[in-house]
């Protein structure tokens, strides 16, 4: 009884801290990639390979809203397989301050389910930016009882319900031996 | 003995020794947990993650390696994983070679496999992916045993700005001495397509199909289309259809709750309501499966969140619903996810799940779930992290845990 009420608490406490401290933390922003382009010295470069406008300028409306800029354009000649501009940085930091990298489009409407087609047509362009195969691994193949990563805490408990639903899904992932470990009685609690 | 896997990881981490140019990159993290079991045991499990690329242009060479190493010092249980250790070697720019244990996504595996990946690109429009190895799954013992082996080849399209086709096929052997084409091997061929079109909401349209030749049966059908009609509204429409072949030794998840073909389609979207402030995200996907014969059951899955971002304090707060009706039972469900990011070096990560299941063995209930994390970076590249749990569902009237998180990188070279 006593011990809940301290977790009741605690819980509130931590609620009242994130707004406390978000709002007297006012942080500085990081600059967005355009802030630091510098377009006079880059169409000097872009003349001298003959590379087009439309390369970044794909929208004619781009020329006035910065909004409507291809921003994939950066990436035909940085951090691209095949630059177009020989000799161009492909260093993340350059342009990406702070560590801060803007999702692409394709990834903001149900990119989980659908990140196996795009994955599946070309691998390599997954890389470009998620360099390091564990980025995969760590959904696709890591065990561990800690750490929330593909299933919450409530998840096992209406796991059979899902798995009904879309048993393609735990395929992704698990064989047949894992529901055994704990259906057969084969394995250790983990609960 | 697992633990002698770490010799293959040795090599590469003797080789980024000398290493003074190029790229280096260390990861070391350490996550554990204080709690009890449902046996009300103490339970101390304790993950190390440790990671290590490097690459070496001058050589043409690169490599990485990423294994974890697990210990329950309460219960005296450990493990090993080696999830990757692969040398990259580049020495045509049409060439390279991937050799070692790695991660190999071509087609219709996701798997780490024990081998060689080449990839050749002769001509500026077309490359040839070929691998072949043993595959390594880190479910529990299955690490050491014998478990198959698995060859194919890749060809796609490159450089084609709005376009992409690939056809891939493999061959699959469940036990590495044996054949028969029925039940101990399968024959894989498919097709993967996509376009983009050059208009400024790049509606684009993808799909793939997996035809598998030894189960004579179609795996996978998938047609897809995308759409960002504004910069607000991001939408996505697939139609799918599945099916698996149940005369393999190799048993599927799916094989085991179907009888049949999965027929079904899904929509998602991200709606921008204010921008750089609030979207609503939701996914709804719909399946028809034959669960026995000529049996056909509707399944529905569904999720909506709320997320309100406030940049200029760094709060994130995402608030959300969750739906899903199977022949297995139903549940609802809502969860709130909280991140603060106080300063660059401090965050706050605060996650409440409340889920009201019912399920056809009539075990119903309600599962409640907190967890919360906090972290400073005390000194570049360490963050040491402390975190709590409070669960209550049906195996703990009240569960807490506490976890505790130390994570170091390390990167020199861009």
């Amino acid at each position: 009884m006593r011990q809940q009420k301290y977790l009741k608490l605690l819980l509130l406490f931590t609620v009242l801290c994130f707004f406390m401290a978000g709002g007297i933390t006012a942080k500085e922003k990081s600059k967005h990639p355009f802030d630091l382009f510098d377009h006079e010295m880059h169409t000097g470069f872009f003349e001298s390979e003959n590379i087009p406008c439309e390369t970044c300028h794909a929208d004619p409306e781009s020329f006035e809203k910065r909004e409507k800029i291809n921003r994939l354009g950066c990436h035909k000649c940085h951090n691209s397989q095949e630059p177009l501009m020989p000799g161009a940085t492909q260093e993340c930091k350059v342009c990406h301050l702070g560590g801060k990298f803007p999702k692409p489009e394709s990834h903001k409407a149900g990119w989980i389910a659908k990140h196996e087609s795009y994955a599946k047509q070309n691998s390599k362009e997954c890389t470009q930016c998620h360099s390091n195969a564990m980025f995969c691994i760590d959904c696709h193949k890591r065990r561990d009882t800690i750490q929330q990563r593909m299933h919450g805490r409530n998840f096992q408990f209406y796991h059979s319900i899902e798995a009904r639903a879309n048993p393609r899904k735990c395929d992704a992932c698990h064989r047949v031996e894992y529901c055994q470990q704990c259906h057969a009685g084969r394995g250790n609690s983990k609960k | 003995m697992p633990r002698k896997n770490f010799i293959l990881a040795l090599p590469l981490l003797l080789i980024s020794l000398p290493l003074s140019a190029g790229e280096f990159h260390l990861d070391n993290d350490v996550i554990g947990q204080v709690r009890k079991n449902t046996s009300s045991q103490r339970e101390i499990p304790v993950n190390e993650y440790f990671g290590m690329s490097f690459s070496q242009p001058s050589w043409h060479l690169g490599g990485e390696t990423n294994l974890r190493e697990f210990r329950d010092f309460e219960r005296k249980f450990d493990e090993f994983d080696l999830y990757q250790t692969v040398i990259h070697y580049t020495p045509l720019e049409a060439l390279q070679i991937d050799a070692g244990r790695q991660f190999v996504n071509q087609g219709f595996f996701v798997e780490t496999l024990d081998g060689i990946q080449t990839t050749i690109a002769p001509w500026k429009y077309v490359d040839f992916v070929a691998y072949s190895g043993i595959p390594r799954s880190v479910e529990m013992g299955d690490f050491n045993k014998n478990d198959g082996l698995i060859t194919g080849l890749s060809i796609g399209s490159r450089n084609l700005s709005r376009t992409k086709a690939r056809i891939h096929g493999a061959w699959r052997k469940i036990n590495i001495r044996w054949m028969d084409v029925k039940h101990n091997d399968e024959v894989f061929v498919s097709g993967n397509f996509s376009h983009q079109f050059a208009v400024s909401s790049t509606p684009m349209i993808y799909g793939f199909m997996e035809y598998n030749a030894a189960g004579k049966v179609v795996d996978v059908g998938t047609a897809g289309f995308d759409i960002y009609p504004t910069g607000k509204i991001r939408l996505n429409l697939e139609f799918n259809y599945f099916n698996t072949n149940r005369q393999s030794d190799r048993t599927t998840v799916q094989a085991l709750y179907t009888a049949g073909r999965m027929m079904g389609g899904r929509f998602s979207s991200t709606w921008t309501l204010v921008s750089g402030w609030l979207d609503l995200i939701e996914n709804y996907s719909y399946r028809n499966t034959e669960v026995l014969k000529n049996d056909f059951r509707n399944s529905h899955l569904a999720d909506a969140s709320l997320r309100f971002t406030a940049n200029s304090i760094g709060l994130s707060i995402t608030p959300g619903y969750y739906y899903e009706r199977s022949f297995g039972g139903h549940l609802n469900g809502a969860k709130t996810n909280i991140h603060e990011q106080f300063t660059d070096k401090f965050y706050a990560d605060i996650l409440f799940d409340f889920t009201k299941y019912k399920k056809i063995t009539n075990n119903n209930d309600n599962a409640y779930s907190v967890t919360g994390w906090t972290g400073y970076e005390v000194v570049k590249g360490l963050t040491l992290s402390g975190g709590f749990e409070y669960n209550k569902n049906t195996f703990f009237n009240k569960d807490s845990r506490g976890s505790f998180r130390v994570d170091y990188h390390f990167d020199q070279g861009s």
